[in-house]
């Protein structure tokens, strides 16, 4: 833990950059469309993709806010079936392949990787705008499919529904899940290259960002996992244009392969939406303890571990398909042992979290609320995945509670989490603190009122996928419902305080958290070639000092801080 | 503690085995592209082996497999596809050497003999077609169309990679590493093919 970062030329200009006028930004630099829609800045990218990504957010969950109004009552008074079954579908895949899955790469990711490993860009900066365009144009066939009636099989286009019998847009969404996998493909290849070889001179793999170990780790599996997803998109098109059977059992199709195919993806892009939001909550936690994460490398290899263990579990969603029941108790197995570095990580936070000198600041809000509700999600997990109890509990609310405590109390929680640590590095200015804890506190209070109840109705017997439901599940439902409102209260409010923070909010130097980090030793907002020059890297990640600062600066730190200003 | 600041310094720093610190200088270093590739070639194999696991498991589990497909013209397609292997890998070798004529002209083989390929292939399906082995007629048809229509979208865009850097090879000073990386390309292609022939013309 000892050394300090030396930036060369660009220490000096830092300390200038506040006495000077107008500083030259990757924002300031160029104001035409041409210079946003035909950058290569990977910045730039980060902020469009910031954009479509908080787009598409806003179209799922208006959906999920039609789904939450039909549930308030146990009859059908808003949507029809038909209706229900295809706002279901369209909030999954709007929010899965179109949200959830590009988030925090996309935006933070983009943001954040080559600043902190010290390079002016990604290895390949065209392949990123090309990667934005691609994502952009699923978006759109996505978004015909919206308004020319949707598409009604389920975000898991389960055969031979999805290729025979359903007479909604399948084949248009198809090809647009199709089509943004490779942005998907694309971003991870540039990453993986990026890390392995673009990084500074002294940033060896273990003085590394724990963001830096996830988002490598999520590369993999993006890279190795989406194209199997494509084969299985591409097959499903074509049985429904060309009517070839190979999912079709009426003459010796598989329909099972089609769900080993489905989830083989499928499995792993869980673990593509949550490790880059375990790296962002390393980020912060550490930050705001001001203390070197615990277990460092432990925490690195257990992202890596969750990738190649994500690999191997996908027939726990099949535990119900009569698959034979020996591969059963593997994938029961390995799904177990997946909880081992998901609970590395837990603990290695709330072990850096102890005696450290801790900030409630709004991000470290986000975090502390992923840390619980992440433990909630995880752990019902391995309750899905011991065979007898997922008998019970397949197919039920149960299931939508665990998955929604990942994706939701984990990942969305992680990515605003994100976006509040790195506002002020994006922007330059300071988000409303007050104002960035309150809605912290309304999205738990929302979030948890919204989910928690259907762990209950769940349990109870409630399968997933209807629109009515039985008198006795009605209490349970209507707080979830309720729930959901206060939740999107809590998501509009950040959008707007951010918004605001971009014109009126305080201006911040280039550290506002005093954090360690690659990142804060540049300008907020950066320059576009983040470094005025090459840098070297001479200390170990999250060198907050040897012992705790308990408000008194020691001689050690107050030096430190010394070598570091100059 | 050690003394600050330290100095970049690019004799020490820069060129390190397995490490570029590069980024500063414009334009894509070869280490990165190459490696770039390799990583898209793993994104590729997957695809593949998404495909190929599919076959594996409809044909075992499959009572009547018929698949009249004529050896002789399988080993004449994978003639073809080796031989532009071979014309390409001849072709990063003399351009390794520095002869960017010859280097040129061996990748314009290469992508010609692919698109060959992709024509004896053609004639294949209609060969096929008219006798009735269909991809609607069985579950061997549509499995056989699937796998070499994808991998022959992909000959495709390799004999494309071949044929634009045989391009670039004439025009400017530019294009080798282009060569080269769309000759790693076809080589994956060839490979997937011999599996693919194994497979299906073999067994």
């Amino acid at each position: 833990m000892t050394g300090s970062t030396d930036m060369g030329s660009m220490a000096t200009t830092t300390g200038h950059a506040a006495a000077e006028a107008p500083r030259e930004t990757y924002l300031t630099n160029g104001y035409g469309w041409k210079s946003w829609f035909l950058t290569v800045d990977h910045k730039r990218i980060a902020i469009l993709y910031l954009i479509s990504v908080t787009f598409f957010f806003l179209i799922g969950g208006l959906f999920a806010v039609l789904m939450r109004l039909e549930l308030a009552t146990p009859r059908a008074d808003v949507v029809d079936a038909e209706t229900y079954n295809r706002l279901f579908t369209m909030h999954g895949v709007v929010m899965i392949f179109f949200f959830l899955v590009p988030s925090i790469p996309a935006v933070l990711g983009n943001f954040l990787v080559p600043i902190m490993i010290g390079a002016r860009d990604l290895a390949f900066p065209k392949i990123n705008l090309l990667s934005w365009y691609i994502y952009v144009v699923g978006g759109i066939f996505t978004l015909i499919v919206a308004v020319s009636g949707g598409v009604d099989t389920g975000w898991t286009f389960y055969t031979p529904y999805s290729s025979t019998y359903s007479n909604s847009q399948v084949a248009l969404t198809a090809v647009g899940v199709f089509i943004t996998g490779f942005s998907s493909i694309l971003t991870g290849l540039n990453f993986i290259v990026t890390i392995h070889k673009m990084r500074a001179p002294g940033l060896t793999w273990f003085r590394l960002p724990l963001f830096i170990w996830a988002q490598y780790a999520t590369a993999l599996i993006m890279v190795l996992g989406t194209p199997v997803l494509a084969t299985t998109i591409f097959l499903v098109a074509l049985e429904r244009i060309f009517r070839i059977g190979i999912f079709d059992p009426t003459i010796g199709g598989d329909p099972v392969l089609f769900q080993h195919l489905f989830w083989f993806y499928s499995h792993p892009a869980v673990y593509i939406m949550i490790l880059p939001g375990m790296g962002v909550i390393s980020e912060v936690i550490s930050a705001f303890s001001k203390k070197r994460v615990f277990g460092y490398s432990f925490v690195a290899f257990s992202s890596l571990a969750i990738a190649i263990l994500g690999f191997m579990v996908w027939g726990h969603h099949m535990f119900t398909t009569g698959q034979s029941v020996y591969a059963s108790m593997v994938f029961s197995v390995l799904t177990m042992l997946v909880a081992v570095p998901s609970a590395v990580k837990v603990f290695n936070w709330a072990a850096t979290l102890y005696k450290g000198s801790i900030e409630l600041t709004t991000p470290m809000l986000y975090a502390l609320a992923f840390m619980g509700l992440f433990t909630i999600g995880g752990l019902t997990g391995v309750f899905l995945g011991i065979m007898a109890v997922d008998r019970h509990l397949h197919d039920t609310y149960f299931v939508v509670a665990h998955f929604h405590y990942v994706m939701v109390g984990s990942m969305v929680m992680a990515f605003l989490c994100g976006v509040h640590f790195w506002w002020p590095k994006m922007f330059g200015r300071m988000y409303p603190e007050f104002l960035g804890r309150f809605a912290a506190i309304i999205v738990f209070v929302g979030f948890n009122l919204t989910f928690l109840p259907q762990f209950v109705v769940g349990f109870q017997g409630m399968p997933r996928r209807y629109h009515v439901y039985p008198e006795e599940f009605g209490v349970m439902n209507l707080l979830s419902s309720a729930g959901a409102s206060i939740l999107g209260a809590g998501y509009i409010l950040p959008m707007f305080y951010l918004a605001w923070s971009l014109k009126w909010g305080k201006k911040v130097g280039p550290n506002p958290w005093e954090a360690k980090g690659l990142e804060w030793q540049i300008e907020s907002p950066p320059i576009t070639h983040n470094f005025h020059g090459p840098v070297r890297v001479t200390e170990e990640a999250y060198a907050y000092g040897e012992e705790p600062t308990h408000g008194h600066a020691t001689n050690t730190h107050g030096q430190k801080e010394a070598t570091s200003v100059r | 503690m050690r003394a600050f600041p330290l100095p970049y310094d690019h004799a020490v720093d820069a060129p390190r085995a397995g490490h570029v610190a590069r980024a500063w200088d414009s334009g894509p270093p070869v280490e990165t592209a190459r490696f770039g590739t390799w990583v898209f070639l793993g994104s590729e194999a997957f695809f593949f082996g998404g495909l190929l696991a599919a076959y594996v498991v409809l044909r075992s589990a499959s009572r009547a497999w018929e698949e009249p497909l004529a050896l002789g013209l399988g080993l004449a397609l994978t003639a073809l596809l080796v031989a532009s292997s071979l014309a390409a890998s001849a072709a990063v070798r003399a351009l390794r050497r520095g002869e960017r004529a010859r280097g040129a002209q061996r990748v314009l083989w290469a992508g010609l003999l692919a698109g060959l390929f992709l024509g004896l292939q053609a004639w294949e399906w209609c060969q096929l077609l008219q006798a009735g082995f269909t991809p609607q007629a069985s579950l061997a048809g549509a499995s056989f169309y699937v796998l070499t229509g994808a991998h022959g979208l992909h000959v495709l865009g390799g004999a494309l990679w071949l044929l634009g850097s045989a391009c670039a090879l004439r025009r400017a000073g530019s294009g080798s590493l282009h060569a080269e990386l769309a000759a790693l390309y076809q080589h994956f292609v060839d490979l997937v093919w011999l599996v693919l022939f194994a497979i299906l013309y073999l067994s």
